[in-house]
Order: structure tokens, then C-alpha cells, then sequence
């Protein structure tokens, strides 16, 4: 993980809500960012992997503690 | 392989549904489709291990069979976290086949591959 990762703090939300602000970021961010998600979702690692899947983005990873890494590409989001 | 999704949406408030939607549930993964079961709303109480043991409707298996089947079938049960968060069900003692889940894993199982067939219980 790169020392300039971004983060999204995204604890106590539900998934659709972190999936919104996801998408909202990724409209904006450099090419191949990574971003630090953190979240106390059971379900955080196979949501953020779905996403990832499903718009051209990569799940890098668990982040410990609590986080999760994506690599976020621009072009690739839709 | 052809995919099916039920969402089940209910549990003891309306126990008819719960069964029927574990029936069709299982129809879809004993007719070789890839079958998704999302618990959410009342739903996700389903997933706590002896709650199933409560609904037994007439003219129809026992939940929990229909449950076990299901897993046993190779279908995966989805339970959508919030819902089970306001409800206090603990996500970390669910039923055989059953993980935490959210809107993006039903979302990419019904548009990936082909996408799938569904029905709402």
C-alpha cells in the first residue's frame, strides 16, 4: 500500500450507502489509486470484491485493521 | 449453467412465504441451476441456527429441511448484513451454506454470466 492511499471511512454504514460514495470517488480519482476502505461489515470483503468485479476496478486485498484495499482505475469504472 | 435468485423477504411474521420462497429455492437447485438464496428484511432470521426449527407448514417440508437441502445442493444463502444487524443476528452463527452479503453479491450474481432468473418471496 502506497503512504498517499486514500480512505473512505465507511464504518457503521450499510453497503449500499458505501457503494454510492465508492462510485461517487471513483468518477474523480487518478489513475491506479488506491483507496483504503474502512468498514466493520461482515460482508465488506465479498461486497467490495462484487463491486470491483462488476465496474473494472481491483479488490487488492484485506487491510489490516479493518480495511480493505481497491485500486481504482478511472477508465475502467463505469 | 442457468442462474436463479430468490429474495426472501420474510420469516415467522409470514411463514407461508419463508417456505414457499426455500421451495422454489430449492426446485431451481435440484434442476442443476446455479441457485442463490438472499435473506433480508425479516428474512435474514432464517439464517440463525434452530430458527428454521419454528416453521413447519402444512402441505410442506420443514424449513430447516428445506434449508439443509439447499445447502446441500450446493446453493449459496446470502444474508444481507444490515438487515441482520438491526435485528441482532449474529453473522458470525449462521446455518451450513449461509455467509454475509450485501446488495453488490446479489447485484453481480444477477447480471454476471448471462444474469439470472428471479423471483421475490
Amino acid at each position: 500500500m502506497s503512504a498517499d492511499a486514500l480512505h473512505l471511512d465507511a464504518r457503521g454504514q450499510a453497503c449500499g450507502a458505501t457503494l454510492v460514495k465508492l462510485a461517487q470517488l471513483a468518477r474523480v480519482v487518478a489513475p491506479d489509486a488506491e483507496l483504503v476502505v474502512d468498514s466493520d461489515d461482515p460482508a465488506a470483503a465479498a461486497e467490495l470484491a462484487s463491486w470491483c468485479r462488476m465496474t473494472g476496478h481491483r479488490y487488492l486485498g484485506a487491510a489490516p485493521p479493518g480495511g480493505h484495499l481497491l485500486r481504482l482505475n478511472p477508465t475502467g469504472g463505469r | 449453467m442457468q442462474r436463479f435468485a430468490v429474495t426472501l423477504t420474510h420469516a415467522l411474521d409470514d411463514p407461508d412465504r419463508a417456505t414457499v420462497g426455500a421451495v422454489i429455492a430449492n426446485a431451481a437447485a435440484a434442476s442443476g441451476k446455479t441457485t442463490l438464496l438472499f435473506l433480508s428484511n425479516e428474512g435474514v432470521r432464517l439464517a440463525q441456527p434452530g430458527y428454521a426449527a419454528k416453521i413447519d407448514q402444512e402441505g410442506f417440508p420443514p424449513l430447516a429441511e428445506l434449508l439443509a437441502s439447499l445447502a446441500e445442493n450446493g446453493a449459496t444463502i446470502m444474508v444481507c448484513t444490515p438487515c441482520a444487524k438491526v435485528r441482532g443476528v449474529d453473522l458470525a452463527d449462521l446455518i451450513p451454506g449461509a455467509a454475509p452479503g450485501g446488495g453488490a453479491g446479489l447485484v453481480e450474481f444477477m447480471t454476471s454470466d448471462g444474469g439470472a432468473a428471479s423471483v421475490s418471496y
